[in-house]
């Protein structure tokens, strides 16, 4: 027997899925890794950026310099892109495999025999956060094998460091679409939710960085408090990193108790 | 489902039939722990459902069995020998069945997948067998593999409970039946009983004019017509008082419809009617 069936099999009937975002995210680094040198040596970017008001350098990372290699992709990339991405991808992983699965009868099926919920839970889960990590990985590894082609000065410790953030935001939203999908059992409702949350996060930080009465919003966005540090340019806030990790652990715990009492759907 | 109180023991093959939307399906996911009653409980050889160990050795066979698309049906075989251990009647039941290990399940017609779905329940001879509608798409050949496997299974002394609408299906392999009508139980006993309380027409024709009071007041007739010398006499269970009554005449011909479970089913069905 496996000791992780549910895993391996989450991950095989995703492989194709991302090994297509793996490679697109791989193409898209790439072209922002080449861009560099140019936006480098020409400091009317930098100049345009700062005669843009707050609201607008808000929505692209704030106050970084794009002359600098971390600056740049910190505004290019770890501002928006990759965050969303990851997150989305952990979200859609976590809405088919719980949601959708016990949506068809797949849930019902495997958990008739002396399987508990509880374990396919976790092991989804588990699934959900090797999910997070592919863009998140790809991206790092692009930035390994390209960085020192143009000088990028993005060091490892900081590409760690931003990666790791940038993996942990992920898997937040993935537990909050594996949260959803247990208590619904359905695959579209936890994707709404979860989609939805990412939409309100990145609103509340963008609107609490610009009026002071979204202060209170700005407060609860994941996004403020992991994306908006800027770890590529400052490092990993680590405090926050553990306190995300712990919310997503307390969200799979309760996930795994609700599907463990409601009836399943299919 | 309303105060339904049923048992399968080892070695016997239950069938539960009843029409659409009577909680067929409900009854058997209760039984398994994947919905909860609101009140009363399912066990397992004395053990809750709701325990994973008690369902150790279940086999479960859904209406709609789901199969994973993407994988060739060795590899969903080979899975779920991961996810249950080594499966001791795989070889055998893909044999049997005439399932091709090299196909890609989305290839599959419904009938072969269904196969598949019915190798995954069976191939590790589980002790209690739940199939809701298990000869779904299933040509007739196979069918009657399906249903000799079963009762190869119940020989072993698994306990199988089985729906289906094919009711002459049930009838030939069943020991016993339950039907279900609006969430309750209104029938469970032998097959043969339930075949047995179905209305049915007797066709005598006499020697004589047809003698219509011998047999209108007759325990089990509910209605007689007569034409010239025939009666055609609608009754419901045994017709041995008809042939008694009938020595006493001079009877040219006899002739009865057969007592299937379907007419005992739709007889039971219009009794819950009225």
């Amino acid at each position: 027997m496996s000791r992780a069936p549910f895993l391996t099999r989450a991950l095989r009937l995703r492989i194709r899925s991302l090994v297509g975002w793996g490679t697109g995210t791989v193409a898209f680094v790439s072209m922002m890794v080449a861009v560099f040198p140019v936006v480098r040596d020409d400091s009317s970017f930098d100049e345009l950026l700062a005669e843009y008001p707050e609201p607008i350098r808000a929505l692209i990372g704030g106050d970084v310099s794009l002359s600098s290699g971390p600056g740049f992709m910190s505004a290019e990339l770890y501002s928006l892109m990759l965050p969303v991405l990851t997150a989305l991808l952990a979200a859609n992983a976590a809405a088919a495999l719980l949601g959708g699965e016990d949506e068809r009868g797949w849930l019902s099926f495997v958990v008739s025999g002396p399987t508990t919920r509880t374990r396919i839970v976790v092991e989804t889960a588990t699934a959900v956060a090797l999910v997070a990590a592919v863009p998140v990985v790809a991206a790092a590894l692009t930035v390994v094998v390209g960085g020192p082609m143009v000088d990028l000065g993005l060091g490892a410790g900081r590409l760690v460091e931003v990666s790791v953030v940038m993996w942990v935001f992920g898997v937040l939203f993935g537990a909050a679409a594996l949260l959803v999908a247990a208590a619904a059992g359905r695959r579209s409702t936890a994707i709404g939710a979860a989609a939805g949350l990412v939409v309100f996060a990145y609103a509340a930080e963008i609107v609490g960085s610009i009026a002071s009465w979204g202060r209170p919003l700005q407060a609860l966005s994941p996004f403020h408090h992991l994306v908006a540090t800027q770890p590529a340019v400052l490092g990993a806030p680590w405090l926050a990193v553990v306190t995300t990790l712990a919310v997503a652990a307390a969200m799979t715990v309760v996930a795994a108790l609700l599907v463990e009492r409601r009836d399943l759907v299919g | 489902m309303n105060g339904v109180s049923l048992s399968v023991d080892r070695g016997e093959i239950v069938g539960l039939i009843g029409a659409n939307g009577s909680g067929k399906t409900t009854t058997m996911r209760m039984l398994l722990g994947l919905i909860r009653p609101t009140a009363g409980s399912a066990r397992i050889a004395g053990g809750d459902v709701a325990r994973a160990a008690v369902r150790d050795g279940v086999g479960y066979l859904p209406d709609d069995p789901p199969l994973d698309e993407r994988w060739t049906v060795g590899e969903q075989l080979d899975w779920w020998e991961s996810v249950r251990g080594p499966a001791r009647r795989r070889a055998d039941i893909e044999g049997v069945l005439g399932v091709e290990s090299n196909k890609r399940i989305s290839e599959l017609s419904r009938g072969n997948r269904q196969k598949v779905a019915i190798t995954l329940t069976l191939m590790h001879d589980p002790r209690l067998i739940v199939m809701d509608e298990p000869a779904t798409g299933l040509d007739p050949l196979v069918r009657r593999e399906l249903w000799a496997a079963l009762r190869a299974a119940a020989d072993r002394g698994a306990a199988v409970f089985v729906s289906s609408h094919v009711l002459g299906d049930i009838e030939h392999v069943c020991d016993r039946v339950v039907v279900l009508r609006e969430g309750r139980a209104v029938f469970d006993g032998p097959v043969d009983e339930l075949a047995r309380s179905s209305r049915r027409i007797v066709s005598i024709e006499f020697g004589h004019a047809a003698p219509r009071a011998a047999f209108a007041g007759l325990p089990g007739v509910v209605g007689v017509l007569a034409d010239n010398s025939r009666l055609d006499i609608e009754v419901v269970g045994p017709i041995d008082v008809l042939v008694k009554a009938a020595a006493d005449f001079e009877v040219v011909d006899f002739s009865t419809s057969q007592a299937t479970l379907e007419s005992g089913f739709v007889t039971l069905n219009e009794e819950v009617d009225r």
